[in-house]
This record gives C-alpha cells, sequence and structure tokens, in this order.
C-alpha cells in the first residue's frame, strides 16, 4: 500500500469568546491510495473539522495551529509529498475541487439556491480544466472550414488559440470584460455544460439535459446529493472526502449513494475518507477505520479487526450501542456527555466516561501504540492487557 | 407574466379608492367652516362663509361629497391650488419634475453605493474598512435629514460660496422666463433641457445645484441599504453551498460576486425600492431646506396652509407610486431568484 495523504500531529483551534475550543489534539492518520477510510465518533469529536483541515477549509474562528498535512499525488514517487498547510492559498485552490474534493452532509444547504444546477457542476470545469476546454472548443472551431470570410470566427480562433497556449494571459483578461467582446466564452461555457450534462448523467440521474437548466429547489435531497457528488467528481479527484455524506438522507437513498461511491470507487477515483457516525456505513463500506474521540484518534484498525477485535474501551462501548435487531437487551449507551473542549480533561480525554480507567490516564496522554498488523490503538489499559 | 402585471394593475384601482376614502375621510374631520375659511382672505369676508358652506355643500353628509369630488377628479379636475394659484393637476407637472430630477440622480447612487458598501463591509467583516462604513451608516442614519441639510448648506454654501440652493440660478431662471422661444421645457428636467436645447451651461448649472440634495438624500437613506446588504452578504458566506463553492475551488472573488451577492440582493432590492418609492415625495425636509420647489415643499405648504385638494392628490400620488414600486419589485425578484415564480 502507499501513502496518499497523511496528516501528523495536525491540531486545530477555536478561538471562541467562551474561550479556546481544543478541537483537533494532534491527529495522525494516513490514508492509502485506493483505500477507504472511515473516520467514526460521536458528533463533536472533531471528524468534520479534521476533513476541513485537511482542505485547509476550516471555518472561522477556527485556525490551524500545528501539524502537517501532506498528500503524495504520485503513487510512485512517495518522496514527493506536499504539506499543503504550507503552501499558498492559490495553490489550495487549484487543488481543491480538481485532485481533492469534498461532500457535504446537507444537501439542501450545499446548493446555491439561485444558480442553475449545470451551472454549479460546470464551474468545476472551469476553474480546473479551462485549458482542456478550450483546446476542444478550438478544434471544434477549426473542424468547419468555412469558405467564406468569416470575422468573428477568425477572432475566436485567435483567441482560443491564446487560451490554449497561456490560459491567463493578460488579452484573454481584458477580452474577458469588455462587454460584447467577453462573449468569446460562450463557447467555452457550452462546453463546461456538456461536460457537466455528461457527468450528471454518470452518475444516474435521468434526464441530465433538463437537470442542467433546473435549479435546486426543484430537485429532491437525493437528486441534490448526487449533484453535490457530481460537483466534488468533475475534476475526477484522488481523493474524495464524504463529510457525513449520507447522514440526512433517507435509508434507500442511503443506500443508493453509497452503492455509487462504491462504483465510482472501482471506476476511477483513488480513495475516499468517509466521515460517518454510522458504524453500518463503516462494515460496509470501508477498508480501514479511524475512531475519535473528543479531538483524539484513538483508535485506528482494519474494519475487520475493529469490529473483531476492538481494544480501546470507547470503540468497545461505540460498537456496543449500535442498536441490534433484538427484543430483549435495552439499546446500551455510554454514560457522560463528550466534555467541553474548552477544558478538556487532563490526560486522556476519554477517561471520565471509561469503565477501565487508570490512574496513569488522568494524568498523561497514551501514545498510539501498535498492537498488531496494522493496529493501532491509544490506551494505557489496553497496552496493559494486550501486549 | 403579462397577466400578473394586469392583475396588480387593476389591484391599483382598489389601493386608489381605499386610500382616496381614507384621505377624504380625514380631511373631512375639519368642520365645514373650517374649510370654507381657507379660501377667505379678508375678515369683510368672513361673512360669507355660511354662504360658502351653503354653496359649496360642505355641510352635506360625507358620501355626497366624496362622489361630487370623484364626478370632479373623473372630469380631470383635481381641484384649485391656493399655494401654487392654479389648478392643482396643471400645478403638479410643474413640481414633478423637479422632484423627478432629484430622484433620477438620488436613486441610482443610492442603490449602487449602498450595494458596494455593503458588499465591502460585508466581506471585510469587523476590519478598519468595515469600521467607517457602519460610522458612516450610523450618523447618516440617525441625525434628522433637514439638520443633516441645514449643515451641509452652511458648510457648502455658508462657508464656501458654492453649490446654492434653489433649482436654478437667478439670471438663468430670468433667461428663461424671458426668452420662452430659444429655451424650450421639453421635459422639465432642466439638466435634460440644458442639453436639448444646446445650452450646456443651464446644465452645469442646474447639476451643481443638484450636488446638495443629492448628496444630503444619498448619506441619509444609503446607510439602509448598505447595512442591509452587510447583514445579507455576512449571513450568505456563512452558509453551506459557499464551503461547497470553496471546495469547488473557487477563488474569493468568485464566491463574493457570483455566489453570495446575488443571494444577498435579494432583502436589499425591498428596502431599496422602498426608499426610492419614499423619496417620491421629495423628502420634505430636503426640498424646503434646499428651497426646490418640488412635491415635497408643496406638500409642506400645503399642509400649512390647509390646501386640501393638494395633499389629496399626492396622497394619491404616493399612492400610485408605492403600488408601481412593489409591482417592479415583484418583478425584480421573480428575475433573481428562480424559486419565485409569478403565477
Amino acid at each position: 500500500m502507499t501513502k496518499l495523504l497523511e496528516t501528523v500531529d495536525l491540531v486545530t483551534n477555536f478561538y471562541t469568546y467562551e474561550g479556546v475550543v481544543k478541537a483537533l489534539n494532534k491527529v495522525s492518520l494516513v490514508v492509502d491510495h485506493g483505500a477507504t477510510f472511515g473516520l467514526v465518533g460521536e458528533s463533536g469529536c472533531g471528524k468534520s473539522v479534521t476533513a476541513r483541515s485537511i482542505m485547509r477549509i476550516v471555518p472561522e474562528p477556527g485556525r490551524i495551529e500545528d501539524g502537517k498535512v501532506i498528500v503524495y499525488l504520485d503513487e510512485k514517487n512517495q518522496h514527493a509529498g506536499i504539506d499543503l498547510l504550507a503552501q499558498s492559498e492559490a495553490y489550495m485552490e487549484s487543488l481543491r475541487g480538481d485532485r481533492i474534493s469534498m461532500i457535504f452532509q446537507e444537501p439542501n444547504a450545499a446548493l446555491n439556491p439561485t444558480m442553475s444546477i449545470g451551472d454549479q457542476v460546470a464551474e468545476s470545469f472551469l476553474f480546473h480544466q479551462k485549458k482542456k476546454l478550450c483546446a476542444t472548443a478550438l478544434n471544434d472551431l477549426e473542424s468547419v472550414t468555412c469558405r467564406t470570410f468569416y470575422p468573428l470566427k477568425r477572432f475566436q480562433q485567435a483567441v482560443y488559440r491564446i487560451a490554449v497556449q497561456r490560459p491567463d494571459a493578460l488579452t484573454l483578461n481584458i477580452l474577458g470584460r469588455i462587454p460584447i467582446l467577453k462573449h468569446w466564452q460562450n463557447r467555452l461555457k457550452n462546453e463546461a455544460k456538456r461536460r457537466a450534462v455528461a457527468i450528471i448523467a454518470k452518475l444516474g440521474l435521468s434526464n441530465p439535459e433538463r437537470i442542467v437548466d433546473q435549479y435546486p429547489h426543484n430537485l429532491s435531497g437525493g437528486m441534490k446529493q448526487r449533484i453535490v457528488i457530481a460537483i466534488a467528481l468533475a475534476c475526477s479527484p484522488v481523493l474524495l472526502i464524504a463529510d457525513e455524506a449520507t447522514s440526512n438522507l433517507d435509508v434507500t437513498i442511503q443506500a443508493q449513494i453509497l452503492e455509487l461511491l462504491r462504483g465510482l470507487k472501482q471506476e476511477g477515483i483513488s480513495s475516499i475518507l468517509l466521515i460517518t457516525h454510522d458504524l453500518g456505513v463503516v462494515a460496509e463500506t470501508c477498508d480501514r477505520v479511524g475512531v475519535m474521540y473528543a479531538g483524539n484518534l484513538c483508535e485506528v484498525a482494519d474494519v475487520k479487526d475493529l469490529f473483531q477485535k476492538p481494544l480501546h474501551p470507547y470503540t468497545r462501548a461505540l460498537l456496543d450501542a449500535v442498536p441490534k435487531f433484538s427484543m430483549e437487551d435495552d439499546l446500551k449507551s455510554i454514560d457522560g456527555h463528550v466534555p467541553n473542549l474548552v477544558m478538556p480533561p487532563s490526560g486522556c480525554r476519554f477517561h471520565p466516561r471509561c469503565s477501565h480507567a487508570m490512574a496513569v490516564c488522568r494524568e498523561a496522554y497514551p501514545e498510539m501504540t501498535e498492537f498488531g498488523q496494522n493496529h493501532l490503538a491509544a490506551c494505557y489499559w489496553a497496552a496493559s492487557k494486550y501486549r | 407574466m403579462l397577466a400578473y402585471i394586469t392583475r396588480r394593475s387593476l389591484l391599483l384601482i382598489f389601493v386608489l379608492f381605499g386610500v382616496s376614502v381614507l384621505i377624504f375621510g380625514i380631511l373631512m374631520t375639519f368642520s365645514p367652516e373650517r374649510r370654507a375659511a381657507t379660501y377667505v382672505t379678508s375678515p369683510q369676508q368672513a361673512k360669507d362663509i355660511p354662504r360658502i358652506v351653503q354653496q359649496f355643500g360642505l355641510d352635506d353628509p360625507f358620501y355626497i361629497q366624496y362622489v361630487k369630488w370623484m364626478k370632479e377628479v373623473f372630469k380631470g379636475n383635481l381641484g384649485w391650488s391656493l399655494v401654487a394659484s392654479r389648478p392643482v393637476a396643471e400645478a403638479f407637472w410643474n413640481y414633478f419634475p423637479v422632484t423627478l430630477e432629484m430622484n433620477l440622480f438620488a436613486a441610482p447612487i443610492v442603490i449602487i453605493f449602498g450595494i458596494w458598501l455593503g458588499t465591502l463591509s460585508g466581506i471585510h467583516r469587523d476590519t478598519w474598512i468595515d469600521h467607517s462604513t457602519r460610522i458612516l451608516a450610523i450618523v447618516g442614519w440617525s441625525l434628522p435629514t433637514f439638520l443633516f441639510a441645514l449643515v451641509l448648506l452652511m458648510i457648502f454654501y455658508g462657508y464656501f460660496q458654492i453649490f446654492s440652493p434653489g433649482v436654478l440660478s437667478d439670471h438663468l431662471t430670468m433667461f428663461i422666463l424671458d426668452h420662452p422661444d430659444s429655451f424650450r421645457p421639453y421635459t422639465g428636467l432642466y439638466t435634460v433641457d440644458g442639453i436639448l436645447n444646446g445650452r450646456l451651461d443651464i446644465t452645469l448649472n442646474a447639476l451643481s445645484h443638484l450636488v446638495l440634495p443629492v448628496l444630503t438624500y444619498v448619506i441619509v437613506v444609503v446607510a439602509l441599504n448598505m447595512r442591509v446588504m452587510r447583514s445579507g452578504m455576512i449571513e450568505e458566506l456563512s452558509k453551506e453551498y459557499v464551503i461547497t463553492a470553496i471546495a469547488k475551488g473557487a477563488d474569493k472573488k468568485t464566491i463574493h460576486i457570483k455566489h453570495a451577492r446575488r443571494n444577498a440582493l435579494l432583502p436589499v432590492i425591498t428596502v431599496a425600492g422602498q426608499s426610492v418609492a419614499y423619496s417620491m415625495e421629495g423628502s420634505v425636509a430636503v426640498e424646503v431646506v434646499y428651497n426646490r420647489h418640488g412635491i415635497g415643499w408643496w406638500l409642506a405648504e400645503s399642509a400649512v396652509q390647509l390646501d386640501i385638494p393638494v395633499l389629496m392628490c399626492i396622497c394619491l400620488f404616493m399612492a400610485v407610486i408605492f403600488v408601481i414600486t412593489n409591482l417592479t419589485l415583484d418583478i425584480l425578484y421573480a428575475y433573481i431568484d428562480p424559486r419565485i415564480r409569478l403565477n
């Protein structure tokens, strides 16, 4: 397995009026090329913040304080890692939506209500594949030979030739602003729209030509989530981050979306980072799982190992809390609450709720230790028992 | 769309009927003698008051007087204006261009400037740009218009001797009165007529007289537009679809202009439209302070002298303006927000 994404001791804080919320406390995880990594945990434990820190879209007043987010975009060259936290914002803009993209929890809110579906999907192409689009447009222009002198076509050919060679030339910038001349971009936009139709069709939505001219309020929740996925997949990214992508959908649509993601993964996108609180979804789709609690990653294992041999008491409690089809037992829950991260508990953040807590748990935070093949956990109790 | 506009225009008739009944009813609370007395100019005529009341039927029941008035209105006779000493309908077209001229300049500035400042302030939230625009807005919004107008007049006209009050300088007014053949009032707007008659000096002079009223009006009204735009912008920028756009790889400018601003504009349209409609009554204080004889000045004078036909006329005019503005706003809404369909 080769690494695609590695976070090293990621620390993200939120500076609120109540104090500093220590949302991420040294999160280190590795997502491999071709893997589906599941990140699970209760609400408010830092799953989404991890995802947003990777994309560098942590909302105000959050700040990524420390750590590294390293991506190895080239599968073969494992030395050419890029630390995203050290890159410029412009570089991130070129990466987001192109190499790494993200889908969101709430499809109803994730689309701009006053912009047509086609425009929203086409934007991805316009941001990242301008050069390709221009080349296609130029091809179209040149393939049709016209005998008569046709100045508009000549002009467009000239403009597109510049666009193919130097997409950010000053001439284009100026031409894009002059009222009538700026319509040279229409060909570009039409091309992007054609691709949008293609990607929407690929996601299993019927009648894509009609959908591109519609607005979000015309579509159902499941359709909207497919559009959100279409936007994310437009430029065939290496890593797709799905932030609770199925949590707000009803069960049948949830199954459809998961099936879709699985199918897409076989077709091309390399890896998925799936964030969810649903362990059933994890068991269905993931290869590897990370369990988060209160800003800490407490256990990382292959999905089989985690379900069969959970080490961390929190993982065990989480697994026990999954509703089962039985009439006898009461539904178990974990006593206590997720701690307030302004004043997190000392030592291991889970110790106030842990039935195996020892004296050392209150004082020091346990290091991630390896327990078996690729099975990591951060727990003193597990270390004393299983090693 | 056309059906919608027709339906709304028919509604205008009912609105006008309601407004006229209401205003007529309010003015009826003055006793017949009091109303007759407004036409009496000397003490000797005071003995004629009962005769006037008798002759014009001022003590008739409300509905008879209303129907009588209505009949005259349908004939195109809105009554006699004491203030203008000519028929109301004729005087209206004399005063209206002055107000219209100010609004033609003020409204676009208010709308564009308000949207621009609000966007800027919302994007650069809690920076010095935001603070300074908000201070401007608070000052403009909380100072009374007449005070603000007086202060500006004192500074610019009183101290610097520029931007005098009125509509046109005296020598040009005299020239226009003396040479009715060489200067034709095609539109009644001096700035436009100046160009049409090839007298650019008149246009420039009229413009210089417009500076202070427009400035006063803009500073007072822009605050509201700006604040609504600012809060709209902040709200939209915190929404989920903005994060989708960022995750798509959109740059800041695209996010602000293409995504957030269009959505933030919706509430601003209401406010901007209403403030323009409101200003059509001439922003009484501005016209009185700057001595511009427009609708607002006429309204103020008529209210003081109890010029009842004029008050009725201006109230109906306001009703028409508000209905038309609301109709325009609805159409604009449907244009900007695809969720709204006019059916």
